[in-house]
């Protein structure tokens, strides 16, 4: 049996990209930041947001959201995305917290 | 010399004493895709680094969907662990540079159910200089460059934009693509001129076009003996009722054979030609589509008439929608790639910056 040769210490580099909380973007701040609102306890009345894929043919969540309205007397504020692959604007999920009491989301293709 | 001003914080390290612990480390770390890596010391890595004029903490981009920071340095530690030498080096930053276009939507393409994975087709002179395998096998295995580029290339997708299965690639089935996709175009077998020059890049350049798409279904022809004939061949596999671009819209990508590639330009088809000829042939009646399916999700091309069953719609809406190379070995083979569709993936080209 051979003897094993001493092995030097070994310093590896890490592959995993730094991420940067200014690299995501969210949606500006007001100068005055609005009343915190409280989570709700019961969707009868309530408001409800949607933001969908644009997947034609395929909306379940507008199907979703209409049973909803329907069944709960819910008012509907809907959003679409440009194409379902790409992630909405600040804007329109800024709008969305500020409108929808709750939220329906459209994901993935 | 770069002209980006904004860097990013170097690489961070770890020590081991014991080369089959810092292999375990990467496995557990999970910055590997499951496949044996080299261990991406420092010297790997600063050889790597000084085969380009790069400032190595130059941040390249942005690598979503995780939105890591790819830095010089951070793509070279994944090019050293997918086994790149340095001349390798080049071309995986032309082509992470390529997929960092927002036209590519590289965001989808990595976090989308489909199975695409960039495909990288290099072209020009470094095709030789560089010893990418053009010839038999230029998907499979054998080459260091196909297979070191490739996997380079997956590797920061992986490490730098986190897209990890069950994370946030949400492939239904994914594909061996996954592992390592890269090409080259023959030059000795390809009758035109290099595959860039339409896209804008000399010809004495070279150039990596980076699309996203399917693994390379095969379509074998031994009888036809004309363009039309070698096409409409191809044709009808691009154009299947079922084709993903038939129904979601977006490009393709065909790769003709040498023999293919023969017969293809034996009339003094030019590749402009060529690609307009797969195109007007690539179609399908209206009728054959609603019958495996209510609705298409492809914005349709304005002259399609809807309530005509006998319209033959094209795969794609342009012969430009078309990327077209020539590749491979000895075989009446072509190979044909359906993209993702028009969410994303295209085909988008990059001069190499050779030193």
């Amino acid at each position: 049996m051979t003897t094993e040769s001493p092995i030097q210490r070994i310093r590896i580099l890490d592959p995993v990209g730094l991420i940067e909380p200014e690299e995501v973007p969210t949606v500006p701040l007001p100068l005055v930041a609005p009343p915190r609102r409280e989570p709700i306890r019961r969707l009868q009345g309530a408001t409800l947001g949607v933001l969908t894929n644009v997947f034609r043919g395929y909306d379940v969540p507008g199907a979703v959201a209409e049973r909803l309205a329907q069944q709960f007397g819910m008012e509907v504020v809907r959003f679409e995305k440009p194409l379902i692959s790409r992630t909405a604007k600040p804007e329109i999920i800024g709008e969305l917290a500020e409108k929808a009491d709750v939220v329906i989301v459209g994901l993935a293709a | 010399m770069s002209t980006s001003t904004r860097t990013a914080p170097p690489a961070d390290w770890l020590d081991f004493d014991d080369f089959d612990a810092a292999i375990e480390h990467c496995y557990a770390s999970g910055w590997t895709d499951g496949l044996p890596i080299l261990l991406p010391t420092e010297k790997r890595v600063r050889q790597i680094l000084d085969a380009v004029p790069r400032d190595p903490l130059e941040v390249v981009g942005i690598v979503p969907p995780g939105r890591g920071i790819a830095t010089v340095e951070k793509i070279a530690i994944n090019a050293a662990m997918a086994g790149c030498l340095p001349q390798h080096f080049p071309v995986v930053l032309a082509a992470v540079e390529a997929m960092l276009e927002p036209i590519f939507n590289l965001n989808g393409v990595q976090a989308t159910t489909h199975m695409c994975s960039p495909l990288v087709v290099v072209s020009g002179p470094a095709v030789r200089e560089l010893d990418f395998n053009a010839g038999g096998n230029t998907f499979g295995g054998g080459s260091r460059a196909n297979a070191g580029v490739g996997r380079a290339v997956r590797l920061v997708m992986w490490n730098v934009g986190g897209g990890k299965p069950g994370i946030n690639d949400k492939a239904t089935f994914g594909s061996p693509a996954k592992f390592a996709y890269c090409i080259a175009e023959n030059p000795d077998t390809c009758p035109w001129e290099p595959l860039h020059v339409e896209r804008g890049i000399a010809a004495t350049d070279s150039a990596v076009t980076v699309f996203a798409c399917e693994s390379p279904h095969n379509i074998s022809d031994y009888q036809n003996d004309t363009p039309a004939g070698v096409l409409g061949v191809i044709a009808d596999a691009l154009s299947t009722a079922s084709n993903n671009v038939m129904d979601h819209g977006g490009e393709v990508l065909v790769a003709l054979g040498q023999e293919h590639a023969r017969i293809v330009a034996s009339q003094g088809l030019s590749r402009a030609d060529a690609r307009r000829l797969l195109w007007e042939l690539a179609r399908r009646p209206l009728g054959d589509l609603f019958r495996v399916r209510r609705g298409l999700l492809r914005e349709w091309p304005d002259w399609i008439d809807k309530n005509d069953l006998g319209t033959r719609v094209p795969v794609v809406d342009d012969p430009a929608n078309i990327t077209l190379t020539v590749a491979g070995g000895p075989g009446p083979h072509s190979v044909c790639c359906p993209g993702w569709g028009h969410y994303g993936g295209f085909a988008v080209s990059r001069k190499i910056q050779l030193t």
